[in-house]
C-alpha cells in the first residue's frame, strides 16, 4: 500500500476572459490561495510540480523556468508536466507521487493556461495534431470533433438534443454558486433557452459547449505528518490513474471511452471501492461539452454502456440527488484547458473537505474527479476521502 | 501605474517527413485513385492512412500495403457552422468519419451531396476523387451518398 | 524505393502578451520618458533589471511603488560579437550581444552594441550609454543599441 497523502489545500483563481496579470503571476495567484488555505508558508514547500501545455496556447516554451520563480521555485526541486489537454489531471497525479513515492513531504502542484493570451486558442490547439493529416487544410478542431462524438452517442443509443440541453442547464445553473466560474446564466435558464442557443456543430450548440477562460489552479499534497500542521480538514487521496487510448486506432468507437474504464477499474480497487454508483457521494467530470457528461458516467461504471442518458435523466446525478456531479458548473462553464482538469479534482477535494462554499452537496466523504484530453483520448482520476 | 499588451507573431517553419507509409499512401491516391492500408502482423486489422504501428496492440505493421475500397460506412458525421482557423472548407460543411470497407478504423473527411438532415447513421459512402490530385488529403474531394 | 516525402509549412500564431502592472511601467517609462527603471525588492534590496514582479531568491512580491530608476550608463560585464546568421536576430551582423550593469542596477541587461568603431573597442569594464530611437513603441528595443561612451574609455 502506499503511503498515506492528503492534499491539504487548494487554490483555485477566478476563471475569466483574460486575466491582466502575466502568466507566472496569475499562477503565483494561485499557490498564495493554496497556501492560505492549508495554513503554510512558502518554505514549507518541498518541491514543485508545474503543468503546462500545450505551449503554443501562450506562446512561451518551457514556460516552468518563467513560472518556477514566481511560485517559490528558487533553489527548490521542481517538475514540469505537459501532457496536452490532459496535463491538469496529470500534474495532480504527478504532484501526488512526489509525496506518496516517499521523496518529498509537501508537493506544491500547479497547472493554468491564459487562452486568452492568443488571438484564436485554436491555432495553439491545431499544433498538436499531424501537420500532414489533421491541421493546415484539414483540422477537425475540438468542437467539431467532439460532435462527432456526441453524435454517435446519439445515433447509437437513441437519445436527443434535448439530453445536451439537460446538462447544460443543470451545469451552467450551478455555476451560479460558484465564485470563481467564469459564464453564470439567468436564473430562469432553462430547457428551451438551451435549445435556442445557435448550432455551431451539429449536434453542439453555443450552450452545450465550454467558454475560453484564463485560469490556474494549485493543490498542495502533504504526507501523514506534515498534513497534521496543516489549518484542516484535510481530504486523503484514496486512488488515483491515469489511462489513455490511440486516436484513429482499429475499430475505435468515440463515444465509448475504453480507456476512461480502465482507468476507473484500476483508481476504484485502489480506493476499495466495489460499486461506485453507491459508494461515491460526489463525482466532477470534465464536461467540455455537454453530451460527454452521460459518455463518462459510463467510462467511470457508474451505468452499463449506453444508459448514461438514463442515469442522467434519473436526476440521480442533479444537486439533491443520490450522485451530485459538477456542482462547480463544471468545464462548461470555465475552461482554461490547463487549470481545468485539475479543478475537477480539487473541487472533488473541496467537496470532501467541506470547504464548497454555496455548492457545497452535504456529507460528502468520498469524491472523485475526472479529466480528459488529446482526441478523446487521455483520462485521468483522483479520488479522495475524509478519512485517511 | 499602467499595464499594456506586448504583440507577437510566432513565425516557425518546418519541414516535416511524410514517413515511409504515408508517402506510399499518397503515391496512390494521386496515381491511381485508390486507398492503401497497412495490416497488423498481430490482430489483423488494416489502418488506413497506414501508421508507423497498430494503435490497438501496438504491434509492427506488414511492410506491404493492401488495397482499401473507395466505398465504406459512415459512423459519425457533423455540419460545421462556425469559422476557424485551418477548417477544411467554407462553413456550411459536414465532416465525417468513415469506415472504408476493408478497413478498421476511421477516415475523416468532408461528406456532400446530401442535405444535413438526411444524413443517417452507417449510410454507405462513396469517395469521390479529385481530377487534379497534388498527392494530399484534398485528393478526394468529399464523400457522397450511395 | 523513394525517399519519403516531405511537407513544409510554417506555424504562424498571434499573441498579445499581458505585462502586468510592473513590466507595464517599465516599458511606459522607456516609450514616454526614456527612462529605465529597476525593481528593488523590499526584502533584499537588490535591483532588478529588467524589473520583474518577484524577486526569485527572496520570493517577495515586486509592485509598482517598487520601481526605481536607474542610469542609462553603465559597464560591460559581458560581451559576443555575432557573425552568424539567425532567423530570429536582434540586428544584421556584425553585432554584439553584451551585458551591462547599469549604475544603480544590482543585475545585468541583455543589449546591443551595433555600431563599428564600438564594436571594435569591446572589453569588459568598458563604459557604455544608451542610445535612444527617436520614435519609441514601449519595449527594450526602444533603446537601439548602447555605445562607448567617449569618457573612461582608452
Amino acid at each position: 500500500m502506499p503511503p498515506k497523502v492528503a492534499c491539504v489545500g487548494i487554490g483555485i483563481t477566478e476563471q475569466k476572459s483574460k486575466w491582466e496579470l502575466t502568466l507566472p503571476a496569475l499562477y503565483r495567484r494561485a499557490a498564495k490561495l493554496a497556501l492560505e488555505d492549508a495554513g503554510m508558508k512558502w518554505r514549507d514547500v518541498d518541491s514543485i510540480v508545474i503543468g503546462n501545455s500545450p505551449e503554443l496556447f501562450e506562446g512561451v516554451n518551457h514556460p516552468e523556468k518563467w513560472i518556477g520563480e514566481a511560485v517559490g521555485g528558487y533553489g527548490k526541486p521542481l517538475y514540469r508536466v505537459h501532457t496536452g489537454g490532459s496535463v491538469g489531471g496529470s500534474t495532480t497525479i504527478a504532484g501526488y507521487v512526489n509525496v506518496a513515492s516517499g521523496m518529498y513531504g509537501v508537493t506544491l502542484a500547479l497547472s493554468g493556461n491564459k487562452l486568452n493570451d492568443c488571438a484564436h486558442a485554436t491555432l495553439g490547439l491545431s499544433t498538436v495534431y499531424d501537420p500532414i493529416l489533421g491541421r493546415y487544410n484539414f483540422a477537425a478542431g475540438a468542437v467539431s470533433f467532439v460532435a462527432l462524438q456526441a453524435r454517435r452517442y446519439l445515433s447509437k443509443y437513441g437519445y436527443t438534443e434535448r439530453l445536451g440541453a439537460l446538462v447544460a442547464v443543470k451545469n451552467r445553473v450551478a455555476a451560479g454558486r460558484n465564485p470563481t466560474a467564469h459564464i453564470k446564466v439567468p436564473d430562469n435558464y432553462d430547457v428551451d433557452m438551451a435549445l435556442a442557443a445557435p448550432l455551431l456543430s451539429d449536434p453542439l450548440r453555443l450552450s452545450d459547449c465550454c467558454p475560453q477562460s484564463d485560469a490556474a489552479c494549485a493543490m498542495i499534497f502533504a504526507n501523514e505528518s506534515r498534513a497534521r500542521d496543516c489549518r484542516g480538514p484535510v481530504a486523503w487521496v484514496k486512488g488515483a490513474c491515469a489511462v489513455g487510448e490511440g486516436l484513429y486506432y482499429a475499430e475505435r468507437d468515440i463515444a465509448v471511452p475504453i480507456a476512461l474504464r480502465k482507468a476507473a477499474r484500476t483508481a476504484y480497487e485502489r480506493a476499495g471501492i466495489t460499486n461506485p454508483l453507491e459508494e461515491l457521494h460526489y463525482v466532477e467530470v470534465y464536461d467540455a461539452f455537454s453530451y460527454q457528461e452521460p459518455i463518462w458516467y459510463e467510462g467511470l461504471g457508474l451505468c452499463e454502456w449506453g444508459e448514461g442518458g438514463h442515469l442522467f435523466e434519473s436526476g440521480l446525478t442533479q444537486r439533491g440527488g443520490k450522485l451530485p456531479a459538477n456542482m462547480s458548473g463544471g468545464v462548461l462553464s470555465s475552461n482554461s484547458i490547463g487549470a481545468s482538469a485539475m479543478i475537477r479534482k480539487a473541487e472533488a477535494a473541496l467537496q470532501v473537505m467541506g470547504k464548497a462554499g454555496a455548492r457545497q452537496v452535504p456529507n460528502v466523504s468520498l469524491a472523485l474527479g475526472h479529466g480528459w484530453g488529446g482526441g478523446l483520448q487521455f483520462h485521468t482520476l483522483m479520488i479522495f476521502g475524509r478519512d485517511p | 501605474m499602467s499595464t499594456g499588451r506586448v504583440p507577437f507573431e510566432l513565425v516557425i517553419p518546418y519541414r516535416w517527413s511524410y514517413g515511409g507509409p504515408l508517402t506510399r499512401f499518397f503515391e496512390e491516391t494521386k496515381r491511381n485513385r485508390r486507398f492503401v492500408g497497412a495490416r497488423c502482423t498481430k490482430c489483423r486489422c488494416t489502418l488506413v492512412p497506414p501508421p508507423v504501428v497498430c494503435g490497438r496492440c501496438f504491434a509492427p505493421l506488414e511492410k506491404d500495403l493492401v488495397p482499401v475500397s473507395d466505398q465504406g460506412r459512415l459512423e459519425t458525421w457533423t455540419t460545421v457552422r462556425f469559422s476557424y482557423p485551418g477548417q477544411p472548407a467554407e462553413p456550411p460543411y459536414t465532416l465525417g468519419l468513415i469506415v472504408l470497407d476493408g478497413a478498421s478504423n476511421y477516415f475523416p473527411h468532408l461528406v456532400k451531396e446530401v442535405e444535413p438532415e438526411n444524413i443517417r447513421a452507417d449510410m454507405r459512402v462513396q469517395a469521390v476523387w479529385n481530377p487534379a490530385p497534388q498527392g494530399d488529403l484534398l485528393d478526394i474531394l468529399y464523400f457522397r451518398p450511395l | 524505393m523513394n525517399e519519403p516525402r516531405i511537407y513544409e509549412n510554417v506555424i504562424r500564431i498571434p499573441y498579445s502578451w499581458t505585462t502586468g502592472p510592473v513590466i507595464g511601467a517599465f516599458l511606459t517609462a522607456l516609450r514616454d520618458e526614456k527612462k529605465i527603471l529597476g525593481a528593488r525588492c523590499r526584502e533584499c534590496k537588490k535591483v532588478w533589471v529588467p524589473p520583474s514582479d518577484v524577486c526569485a531568491p527572496c520570493n517577495a512580491d515586486i509592485e509598482p511603488g517598487d520601481l526605481v530608476p536607474v542610469s542609462d550608463e553603465g559597464v560591460l560585464t559581458g560581451f559576443t560579437r555575432v557573425a552568424h546568421e539567425l532567423m530570429w536576430r536582434p540586428a544584421d551582423p556584425p553585432y554584439a550581444l553584451v551585458l551591462i550593469r547599469l549604475t544603480g542596477a544590482d543585475t545585468d541587461l541583455l543589449h546591443l552594441v551595433k555600431t563599428p568603431s564600438s564594436l571594435d573597442r569591446l572589453e569588459m569594464g568598458a563604459r557604455v550609454r544608451a542610445r535612444w530611437k527617436p520614435e519609441r513603441t514601449g519595449l527594450i528595443t526602444d533603446i537601439d543599441e548602447f555605445e562607448l561612451t567617449s569618457e573612461g574609455n582608452p
